[in-house]
């Protein structure tokens, strides 16, 4: 396919949207991503492997593809590990897709209004889709974006799962029932901000402070360890390879399928959600631009 | 941390050990659709393969349609201690015996092209086979159909949001003794405002049964706000009496649980012998289920014996927790001791994990006795998939597939199958979540999918 692409996100997603995009011969992939690789992305970031634990992703991804010929004839990719929010608009306008597989807001919030911004600017001369992909555990949603005739990101920004893990401070800190409520006044109230959640002499101090505070209130500590501490800190979102595999390839049909001209962005479903833990369900639908929206409302 | 943390987050350790320890027997040549099924698979731990051929000679498939040429090699280095392949003859499958079959967690056909070989696992003398999955790919449209000779139980099947069991209307002995501690008539505000819901809606039960009054959950809730009113209006606002008028309906037992539990009780008599040693199992715990149900004047089950976390004071919450989790546990050896008589091994772990998800018990009941059934389905995208899949041309091309499409790069949903296909045998060897039953398409184009049963 003859085109640019910018993939955002080399984590579980990103690496399965890169090798979609070889396999369907897309001519250039450009891919961010500034984080570093764990031992916990190995489970479905299979462009890694054990030795590359502390790289950064992106390099790491392009370099995988870049190093086996039968791959690199087929797409040449190019590795940034910044902030993508540090681009300058001219940099997203060189692209005819942007596909997203980050899970933080901030950053999706910051394309989307650069895209949309792109096309106001250009009397809609520039219409980049933007093709937004999401997980959680056995559950994901695809979000297709035509700026300017979808609806675009921030419209369906209330879909996003409500940030839980708020107690309210006087549960937390005088009727504490779970170790949810033990962790977070200890997270809360008895360490500093800047502390290291990979210094594991730092987590230790953590843990046993944890397991004190239930013990005085009494609470069961079976469940506790320091996995689990680290999952409610951190607010890990399990992660499965499946998942990410299905999301990913939707993103690229959706790409694919604008491509060549077989969508109809008027009528066409522009949002679908898939959960796979009772069966296998899956519903797309037709999301509406919110009039009142603060990045679309007047494109 | 864990390299499977992510996913342990999902299944637990059980799960990932069953994985660890599955044997997948996979049949079909090299396919983008076998190769990204297969990396799901070893991504997720299993290691363990035997790989069916047509012909055990070198690849025929040209470099171009694959994400690595040698992909065994480059999948096996994604789990910690490489994996084993055992490569056979396809031919070899004729005449395999029951334990052959044995050594399998799951059989995985993919994208076959020979009809005859389907024909294999035709049931006729109700041989045992592990579950089969078979699936096939082609442009943006792609199926997979799970056929099953035996039941698929599941104990854990997480649902989303699981239902706490108060049993107040049914409560037992230590239960009951505990709520009518509180004399709520006599405490001020705070003491109020620090009670475990169950608590208040226990006192509105009781005050009614006094006036030989019988609730249900929209009186229930009349009872509780009418009591505030008169008596607490200020804590009308606090969480825990929000939290009983929005939980008043768990008061009640419901009875679609039980009439339901009985219902997998017969199904449970009815499957008599069964080879798959998890299904003998759960086949005893239902025996003994049954016989637990029916052994009091008024039918009742072993309860979860956890409660979610509710508004409470921290004494009164982890107070009423121990009571529910005592009278589970308690709950849970009495079926062990019943279970004694079944003469089945059984560990304690399983029986405590059946007795906590009783009411999300869940069971796929095995498909038709012919893997070839899935000809004689009226579905216009299964069948021209199985046309196309098949060169069948007796059946016409019934419009369901746009020709565009069909033709177009199949690489991302050879991906997307392959996810769905992974996600089933996880669940399948895991027994935990529910798989699909049994048929699922895929309609790339249409951003579609649809299930149905054959
Ligand atoms: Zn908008």
């Amino acid at each position: 396919m003859d085109c640019k692409v910018l993939v955002l996100g080399a984590g579980g997603l990103g690496c399965e949207i890169l090798k979609n995009l070889t396999m369907m011969r897309v001519k250039e992939v450009h891919i961010v991503d500034m984080d570093t690789i764990e031992l916990t992305n190995l489970n479905r970031q299979f462009l890694f492997r054990d030795e590359d634990i502390n790289s950064p992703k992106a390099t790491t991804a392009a370099q995988y593809i870049n190093d086996r010929p039968s791959l690199s004839s087929r797409t040449k990719v190019i590795p940034y590990v910044q902030d993508l929010t540090n681009f300058p608009t001219e940099f997203f306008q060189q692209f005819q897709f942007i596909i997203s597989g980050l899970d933080a807001i901030e950053p999706r919030r910051f394309v989307n209004k650069v895209l949309l911004q792109l096309t106001k600017e250009s009397n809609y001369d520039i219409c980049i889709p933007f093709i937004d992909g999401g997980t959680e555990g056995l559950k994901g949603h695809v979000k297709t974006i035509i700026p300017g005739f979808t609806a675009c990101w921030e419209c369906s920004l209330n879909t996003l799962p409500t940030q839980q893990n708020t107690y309210p401070m006087c549960t937390v800190a005088n009727n504490p029932r779970t170790l949810e409520h033990i962790i977070e006044y200890v997270i809360s109230v008895q360490t500093s901000a800047d502390m290291d959640l990979e210094d594991e002499g730092q987590v230790d101090t953590l843990f046993q402070l944890c397991k004190e505070r239930a013990n005085q209130f009494n609470i069961d500590t079976k469940k506790l360890n320091v996995s689990y501490m680290l999952g409610i800190i951190k607010k890990i979102v399990p992660s499965v390879s499946c998942t990410n595999a299905m999301i990913a390839a939707s993103c690229c049909n959706q790409m694919m399928k604008i491509y060549y001209d077989l969508m109809d962005f008027e009528k066409d479903g522009n949002f679908t959600m898939i959960n796979g833990a009772d069966g296998c369900f899956t519903y797309t639908f037709a999301y509406d631009r919110d009039p009142h929206c603060a990045v679309c409302s007047g494109i | 941390m864990d390299r499977y943390d992510r996913q342990l987050r999902l299944w637990g350790k059980e799960g990932q050990s069953l994985l660890d320890n599955a044997n997948i027997c996979v049949v079909g040549d090299e396919s983008p659709l076998l190769q990204e099924v297969w990396k799901n698979l070893v991504l997720s731990g299993v290691s363990k393969f035997t790989w069916m051929i047509e012909n055990t000679m070198e690849s025929s498939l040209q470099e171009k349609d694959l994400f690595s040429c040698d992909f065994i090699t480059e999948i096996s280095a994604l789990h910690p201690s490489g994996i084993r392949v055992k490569r056979k003859a396809l031919a070899s499958l004729k005449g395999a015996d029951n334990s052959f079959w044995f050594q399998f967690s799951l059989i995985i056909i993919i994208n076959c092209s020979d009809s005859k070989l389907l024909e294999l696992f035709n049931n006729s003398d109700s041989q045992y086979f592990p579950p089969i999955i078979t699936t096939f790919a082609t442009g943006l449209y792609g199926y997979l159909h799970t056929y099953l000779s035996e039941p698929h139980f599941i104990i854990e099947s997480h649902p989303d949001n699981p239902i706490p069991e108060l049993r107040l209307d049914q409560p037992w002995k230590e239960l009951s003794i505990y709520l009518t501690k509180f004399q709520v008539d006599k405490m001020n505000e705070f003491e109020i405002s620090e009670l475990p819901y169950p608590v208040l809606l226990f006192h509105c039960v009781q005050m009614a049964a006094r006036n030989n009054y019988k609730l249900t959950s929209p009186l229930l809730r009349n009872e509780l706000r009418r009591w505030a009113s008169d008596t607490n209006p200020t804590g009308l606002n606090d969480p825990n009496y929000i939290e009983a008028y929005r939980f008043a309906h768990l008061a009640f037992t419901n009875e679609k649980i039980l009439i339901r539990l009985n219902e997998m009780i017969q199904y449970g008599f009815s499957m008599d012998h069964l080879d798959d040693p998890y299904n003998r199992k759960v086949i005893a715990l239902l025996k003994a289920l049954g016989e637990y149900i029916n052994r009091e004047d008024f039918p009742i089950y072993p309860i979860m014996g956890t409660i979610p976390d509710m508004s409470s004071s921290t004494k009164n919450y982890i107070e009423l927790k121990q009571i529910y989790q005592n009278e589970g546990q308690k709950n849970t050896k009495s079926l062990q001791k019943l279970l004694d008589k079944e003469g089945e091994e059984v560990p304690f772990e399983m029986i405590k994990l059946f007795c906590a998800n009783l009411k999300y018990l869940n069971v796929i009941k095995p498909t038709a006795s012919k893997l070839t059934l899935l000809f004689s389905s009226d579905d216009d995208l299964l069948r021209d998939l199985l046309a196309i899949q098949y060169n069948l041309n007796d059946i016409a091309n019934s419009g369901a597939i746009n020709m565009k499409a069909a033709s177009m790069n199949s690489y991302p949903t050879a991906s997307f199958m392959g996810g769905v296909v992974g996600q089933e045998a996880i669940k399948l060897i895991t027994h935990q979540y529910i798989p699909l039953d049994n048929i699922f398409t895929y309609d790339g184009l249409k951003n579609e999918t649809k299930i149905f049963r054959i």
